[in-house]
């Protein structure tokens, strides 16, 4: 083995998960350190967003888990006709969790998840060989979701919850049909969106428990986005007006979550998940404006459902100390025609460590960091296709994400 | 020390980037041959600016990267304006550029009466301040190369001038003063270790830029002697197996210059214009110098297509004066001089097709009888601005997300005299070059990232 497999290795043992798509992947400290497999995970706040059925189990009253999170996205792009290669900018993505449940009585509990779990953000050194692709890309999400759960027995639970999302897009270019190298376009735009989420929860013994939850997806509908054009010169510039009337919709996928935790011994739990994300309904990123047909901006993605297979330990180490480690395989939905500089993903796989340490009686302290790498993607363009534009290439990508937390429990 | 080092390597998704090579070619001199196109003739001329954007240049440079310390040497003519050029004034409502010339810069002017057939007028030949150094430059290429004239002894001597013997002003500068050697003995003797051809266009373009009017018609003589020609040069280029690529050249259809007033184009123009559908657009003839309701096979020229439908005043037999339109009236058909018709265009277009036909056989790699790279030019041309007339499809390309196509100026292909090309037109060409050469040589050089040149070669 060459040394940079050794060392990227190690790289992986030394680090911990990811999600296709534009996923950032694990939603708090400790699911970050189970690489992700909590659909059958109870007793933590998470579920709120996890699965809302494991929300009803309950060995407390209170729990509020905070923190927050930073995902750096890396890749590098060897051009196939330049034979140049490109490093994205480092622009780590800073997103941040905050759960809470809290029993209500007569098997009902209620919980508040404010999470991240779509985002991605692509940063291109904007002299870069295909900036008239794509410089700049990136979707940020905030998603609040009340959460409501009844635990029908001591072993069965069902839960629901509203999913309320801000979203906001932008995407920035260079024209490059002029001599004037610094005319650009940008869109911006943001919009709200409401799903929901369910799921059930079960176990058959203290030792043997499942889960299934089911996210719907939703679609964020810009309706009043920017879409602003600098620089043009002044022969062009009626074919080029700005627009505040910018649409575009971007569609997060739902997913469904099937869930198995198996306590092995009293101090070992093992959780398994697998997801299916129906990744499908994203057909395209297009960037509408009435009055601009020079402009135009639109990237096919015609992304296809995708699975990932999640695996989890919890180990605790003393009363004080919890120790976690995860692996993730998660397949892309990007098809190989679609790889694009905007978001060239691959099929990832992460592993990711973690651990919880009490700081003081019922708080603890969530760390966890993982590291993902992505499958090299290879681009093909279709230069006869005038409207689409790409550049050919290779990606490879790594992705490091790291989070740190509190909980709280009484 | 090793240990964070190899950690953060590890942590960066590196690649590595291949060595440019150049495969088993030796490039150490490149000689280019070919005609305006290769001469890097942009806007409707040669300036030291549009001769640094010509394709071979850009080819030495990427050569360069693979065998570095390679020189390209440029006959770059004097001064900023060179031999004078186009300049953009306004893009017309038609999409025509509307031009200004600009003169050209420290050239002797030899009045010379042209040939039977020229209009009458006289015509103008330019001499050209002689291109510096003593030996043959790299490139060769010489705008207005026709290959029927490549083994005329004195083409480019200077006493021919004014005789009306055959002269190429571009090729006399070339040469040493009174040397009176024929292109062909030029290229012979040039050296080269490497060589890019793209012949043939100038024996034919001449004709139909002009409508078909005041220069020699292509007859089958002159075809013939195209053809057998471009072996007679292939020969001399290939000599001692010499490695080089050669191009297809552009079929007339591909280029704005014809598309722009195609038949039907100017006729549904006229029609829109007027709000009458019946309308019918007349031009003469030259088969039979007689009005005729035009056809889509018919090219009104660009510089004339803002004439049609202007108001002339037209004398009737009986004596009346009646205005009528220009070209929308069998009494005021389009002159002759100013459309190439299907007559002339059937001269030239398919002698092309002839050309590039000889070329693909020449070279095909199983039984041509050469051994070289083709590069086909004039399938980028037509995927670039598509074809025009019957069975025509439609051009565009997306180069790392910037469209190019055949439309003038927006296009970022054509130079202002819509038939050149740009820089970026160049690069285009050179990139072409570059994939048939790794191609068929198993090389590895880089293409060009062409966006990063100008879209247009004007100097400030």
């Amino acid at each position: 083995m060459r040394l940079p497999y050794i060392s990227a290795f190690f790289c992986l043992l030394t680090s911990a998960a990811v999600a296709g798509g534009f996923e950032t992947g694990p939603q708090g400290a400790r699911l970050l350190g189970l690489g992700g497999a909590a659909t059958a995970l109870a007793y933590h706040p998470a579920a709120a967003f996890y699965n809302p059925g494991a929300l009803g189990m309950r060995d407390s009253l209170l729990r509020i888990s905070v923190g927050g999170m930073a995902q750096a996205r890396r890749t590098s792009f060897l051009s196939t006709n330049t034979r140049r290669k490109t490093f994205q900018d480092m622009t780590p993505v800073p997103s941040g969790y905050l759960f809470a449940s809290r029993y209500l009585g007569k098997g009902i509990s209620a919980g508040l998840s404010v999470t991240t779990p779509f985002a991605y953000d692509t940063s291109w050194p904007l002299s870069w060989e295909g900036r008239s692709v794509v410089q700049q890309s990136s979707l940020y999400t905030v998603q609040v979701q009340p959460t409501v759960a009844y635990a029908i027995s001591e072993n069965f639970g069902v839960g629901a919850g509203a999913v309320f999302t801000h979203g906001r897009v932008r995407q920035l270019r260079a024209l490059g049909q002029f001599g004037a190298f610094n005319a650009d376009a940008e869109y911006k735009g943001s919009a709200n969106a409401l799903g929901f989420n369910v799921g059930i929860y079960g176990r058959s013994s203290e030792d043997l428990s499942f889960g299934i939850s089911y996210r719907s997806g939703m679609r964020l509908q810009v309706k009043d986005g920017t879409a602003t054009f600098r620089n043009v010169p002044e022969t062009d510039a009626g074919r080029f007006t700005s627009s505040n009337q910018m649409e575009t919709d971007v569609y997060l996928p739902g997913t469904l979550s099937v869930g198995l935790a198996n306590r092995i011994t009293p101090k070992l739990n093992l959780l398994f998940d697998f997801t299916l994300t129906n990744w499908t309904k994203t057909d395209s990123v297009t960037f509408r404006f009435a009055n601009s047909q020079a402009a135009r901006a639109s990237q096919p993605r015609r992304y296809e459902d995708a699975m990932a297979f999640k695996i989890g330990a919890e180990y605790q180490l003393d009363p004080k100390t919890a120790l976690r480690v995860g692996v993730l395989y998660d397949e892309s939905p990007l098809r190989d025609e679609y790889v694009a500089p905007d978001l060239p993903d691959g099929n990832k796989l992460a592993g990711s460590l973690g651990c919880s340490f009490a700081m003081a009686p019922k708080v603890n302290l969530d760390l966890a960091y993982q590291f993902g790498v992505l499958a090299t993607r290879t681009a093909r363009d279709n230069q006869a296709q005038e409207q689409t534009a790409n550049i050919i290439g290779t990606y490879r990508t790594f992705v490091h994400t790291a989070a740190v937390g509190l909980s709280y429990s009484f | 020390m090793l240990a964070p080092v190899l950690a953060f390597s590890a942590c960066v998704p590196d690649q590595t980037e291949p060595t440019p090579s150049a495969g088993s070619l030796d490039m150490s001199r490149y000689v280019a041959v070919g005609g305006l196109y290769s001469a890097g003739f942009s806007n409707g001329g040669v300036t030291s600016l549009s001769q640094r954007y010509s394709y071979p240049n850009m080819l030495a440079y990427q050569f360069s990267l693979a065998q570095p310390g390679i020189s390209f040497v440029q006959p770059l003519v004097e001064g900023t304006a060179g031999t004078g050029y186009l300049k953009l004034q306004s893009i017309s409502a038609l999409g025509v550029p509307v031009t200004e010339q600009v003169p050209a810069a420290r050239t002797t002017i030899r009045a010379k009466y042209g040939i039977a057939n020229s209009c009458g007028t006289t015509d103008t030949t330019y001499l050209y301040s002689r291109a510096q150094g003593l030996s043959l430059p790299n490139n060769l290429s010489v705008p207005g190369l026709r290959l029927t004239q490549i083994a005329t002894p004195g083409l480019g001597l200077e006493a021919n001038a004014a005789t009306g013997a055959p002269f190429n002003s571009y090729f006399e500068r070339l040469l040493p003063a009174s040397d009176s050697r024929s292109y062909l003995q030029a290229v012979s003797e040039s050296k080269a270790t490497f060589f890019t051809a793209m012949v043939g266009l100038e024996d034919l373009l001449p004709y139909a830029l002009k409508g078909g009017e005041c220069t020699q018609r292509p007859t089958t003589t002159s075809n013939d002697l195209i053809i057998a020609n471009l072996s007679v040069l292939l020969d001399a280029l290939t000599a001692n197996n010499r490695p080089g690529a050669v191009a297809t050249i552009p079929s007339l259809k591909t280029l704005p210059y014809f598309q722009l007033g195609a038949g039907d184009k100017v006729q549904n123009r006229a029609r829109t214009a007027t709000g009458n559908s019946q309308i019918v657009v007349y031009i003469i003839s030259s088969l039979t110098n007689e009005a005729r309701p035009i056809t889509n096979d018919d090219i009104v020229l660009p510089a004339y297509l803002e004439l049609v439908g202007q108001p002339v005043t037209y004398t009737n037999p009986d004596g009346t004066q009646e205005t009528l339109l220009y070209g929308m009236d069998a009494r005021a058909p389009i002159a002759r001089a100013q459309v190439l018709d299907a007559t002339e265009f059937g001269r030239v277009d398919p002698i092309i097709g002839r050309v590039n036909a000889a070329l693909k056989t020449l070279t095909d790699p199983k039984t041509g009888k050469y051994k070289v790279a083709l590069v086909d030019v004039n399938q980028l041309f037509i995927n670039v601005s598509g074809v025009s007339g019957a069975g025509g499809v439609s051009g565009g390309v997306n180069i790392n997300g910037v469209e190019y196509s055949g439309d003038p100026v927006r296009g970022n292909f054509f130079s202002l005299d819509l038939y050149s090309l740009t820089p970026r037109g160049n690069g285009l060409v050179a990139n072409e070059f570059l994939r048939q050469i790794n191609s068929y040589y198993r090389a590895n050089l880089p293409l060009l990232d062409v966006n990063t040149l100008p879209t247009t070669s004007l100097p400030d």
